[in-house]
């Protein structure tokens, strides 16, 4: 299973407003909060901690027919510049991020070397490419290729009854656009 | 014909983090896992922080099975259980029921008391009369060796099996007793480590002795200040850690990892003399242990790049600090980097040696020193003994080839092993 | 404060985060915050600090992980001001 994050950096700046009193508590844990307030950037720290989190919870939801919100819960560790661990209740997801200037962008999986493949996309396209790569793997028709949504509207890719994507995960945020696929 | 002995395999329940990938990350990054017990208010504790693993239903049912989990209530084998089954699967071998006993291999697993919250329940029931209500697992659950004997059916180990106990020196001293069995050919392979009970009934004792702090009850993560000027006890902890030891030979013939070598150490005692008492160390005989362990490792004591010191948090810190400049003839600007996990997760008791030796072997293996949470105000007889950058209060990337760890506990005993890169 | 005073309330505090301005136009209790507003997830907290500033309340973590729609919000807002 994996999901995915992507966050426009520009869009984070005017959109949200990290410093705001009760953000950082709500959503990241002591430790957090403490290495965020410490970092040389902290904008970029806050931002891709929390697309770790986002992107855990995106793998967590295709397992599980729940939806909520509580970022907090998502405990995260860093153990390399670019690859970090979020843990929730019992269970460890992997996750690998990819720091730009412009966008923050963060896989999440259940595994801890994962087949995925993503690829970055003008959000608006992201349905047609998705489509046009499982033609590619699978032959059948772009033009017939369906997708649907599992009832916790987790996006799901199929021909006629043939579910073509073991894992789907979309993310799109201002001008970036993202979509990871494991094949079933 | 001595063998070289190596690090194959590890596992950890630590209070900041379970296994050992999670625990790689939260010591680089500093995490606490000190957090406030609502249970110790209630008894009216001084001290109402402490360090507990988070382990959950589920993680319980994959390591014992439902039989063993009926009227299970004893933390530190459940730990200890966890972190051997992690190690041995750390160190690629199957675990299975129904595999054939393993002469070559054995256990040095330590506790200190073992399933106090079993024995409380127990007690009980005796009292009221109902001997016969006492079910067939006391008996296993709250005898010292419970955890070696747990873990040793879980992986059918058929060499020595037993469990050592000496205070908060435990796990340093499995893993040496393990080292020498490996050493002397006399087994393969050994499996060392060591567990901790948690909660009111193991660290009540300490909370009577006033020897744990009580003034960070509203800012736990704060409370544990190894080596701070504003140290004022230590901060009670759980958990387990295990390691297997290995021969060089085996290792490397089944193509092992090798997280690191045990070049050598030292166990001894100070007898309760010269300052030395039931509860305090003769610092002589600190000081004698760490030179003997420099001695058997065969190394000199400039090739030390670091210390994990025993280091809990109370007055005592600069006294072992004081000692270690003196056992190495190195003071000031040329003592090697220091750090003291219990910054980080307390003091472990009888979990700490081989949670601590864990921490110790991923720096090496990994190539850095874990921050010292806690310590932006060193103690100032710390500060005229050694210099301040020697306490890195921030994660450090650091070639490392040889670190020295350090165990000491009550009943005036002490342990210090020497690690090397491999 | 009726139901209906509180709905308006609280139109007024999402309002700068919505994505759907027809999903917004014909806002019920049912309506969904992420799915039919299309909220951005990052900005779910800011929704939940403004409904604080707004009624004075403290909503927990317990009571925040299920504020994902105008039904969930309302009887929440209810609960913490019938509390004070």
């Amino acid at each position: 299973m994996i999901g995915n994050d992507i966050i426009d950096l520009s869009l984070a700046k005017s959109e949200s407003n990290w410093q705001r009193r009760g953000f950082l508590k709500k959503q990241f844990t002591e430790n957090e909060q403490q290495l965020i307030l410490a970092a040389s950037n902290p904008f970029v720290l806050v931002w891709k901690l929390w697309s770790m989190k986002e992107a855990a919870y995106k793998v967590y939801v295709q397992q599980n027919e729940l939806r909520f919100f509580a970022p907090k819960k998502f405990d995260c560790l860093l153990i390399s510049e670019n690859d970090g661990l979020v843990n929730f209740k019992s269970q460890t997801f992997y996750t690998s991020s990819i720091v730009t200037q412009d966008y923050i962008f963060t896989l999440g999986s259940t595994r801890k070397t994962t087949k995925a493949y993503t690829e970055l996309v003008r959000p608006e396209l992201i349905d047609i490419r998705i489509k046009s790569k499982l033609e590619d793997v699978t032959k059948f028709s772009a033009s017939e290729i369906e997708q649907k949504k599992t009832t916790n509207r987790a996006p799901v890719y199929y021909y006629k009854n043939i579910l073509l994507t073991k894992s789907c995960s979309i993310s799109h945020h201002g001008n970036y656009g993202v979509f990871s696929l494991l094949y079933n | 014909m001595k063998h070289r002995v190596v690090i194959t395999g590890m596992g950890v329940v630590a209070p900041n983090a379970v296994g050992l990938e999670n625990f790689l990350g939260a010591i680089q990054q500093g995490k606490s896992g000190i957090t406030f017990h609502q249970k110790l208010q209630d008894l009216k504790f001084s001290c109402c922080i402490g360090g507990v693993p988070s382990v959950s239903d589920e993680m319980k049912n994959q390591y014992l099975t439902p039989l063993q989990l009926r009227g299970f209530d004893s933390a530190g084998i459940l730990y200890g259980c966890i972190a051997g089954t992690d190690a041995w699967a750390d160190a690629g071998f199957k675990i299975d029921k129904n595999s054939p006993t393993d002469y070559n291999s054995g256990m040095v697993f330590g506790t200190g008391k073992s399933g106090t919250e079993k024995f409380r329940e127990a007690i009980y029931k005796l009292d009221d009369q109902k001997v016969k209500r006492l079910g067939s697992t006391v008996v296993v659950q709250t005898m010292a060796s419970g955890i070696s004997a747990y873990l040793g059916g879980i992986l059918g180990l058929g060499n020595q099996v037993t469990t050592n106990s000496s205070a908060c020196a435990t796990g340093t001293e499995a893993l040496l007793m393990g080292f020498e069995r490996v050493q002397s050919g006399k087994a393969s392979r050994m499996l060392v480590g060591s567990c901790s009970d948690d909660g009111a009934y193991i660290w009540g004792g300490f909370d009577a002795m006033r020897v744990l702090t009580y003034k960070y009850n509203k800012s736990p993560e704060k409370g544990s200040r190894p080596m701070s000027a504003l140290a004022s006890g230590f901060v009670p902890g759980s958990g387990a850690g295990a390691l297997v030891l290995e021969s060089l030979e085996t290792a490397l013939k089944r193509k092992a990892t090798i997280y690191a070598e045990v070049l050598g150490g030292n166990i001894n005692s100070g007898g309760q003399r010269n300052g030395g008492t039931l509860t305090a160390p003769n610092s002589e005989a600190v000081q004698r242990c760490i030179t003997d362990a420099i001695k058997d490792a065969n190394i000199k004591c400039s090739e030390i790049d670091a210390i994990n010191g025993h280091l809990t948090a109370t007055t005592k810190d600069p006294i072992e600090i004081e000692n270690w400049t003196k056992a190495l003839k190195r003071s000031g600007k040329d003592f090697p980097v220091i750090n003291s996990l219990k910054s980080m997760i307390g003091h472990c008791l009888s979990a700490a040696g081989s949670i601590e030796n864990v921490a110790t072997v991923l720096q090496l293996k990994h190539q850095f020193i874990f921050p010292n949470l806690n310590c932006n105000e060193v103690h100032p007889d710390i500060l005229n003994l050694i210099s301040k950058e020697k306490i890195p209060t921030k994660l450090l990337k650091k070639k490392l080839n040889i670190i020295a760890k350090a165990s000491f506990g009550f009943g005036d005993v002490n342990g210090c092993i020497i690690f090397k890169k491999y | 404060m009726n139901k209906k005073e509180l709905i308006t309330s609280l139109k007024k505090i999402i309002k700068p985060y919505i994505q759907d301005q027809e999903a917004f136009k014909n806002l019920s209790e049912e309506t969904d915050f992420i799915n039919d507003l299309k909220i951005n997830s990052a900005n779910l907290v800011d929704v939940i600090l403004d409904v604080e500033d707004e009624f004075d309340i403290e909503i927990d973590n317990k009571s925040m992980e299920k504020m994902l729609s105008v039904k969930a919000a309302i009887d929440i807002i209810e609960t913490k001001l019938n509390k004070s």
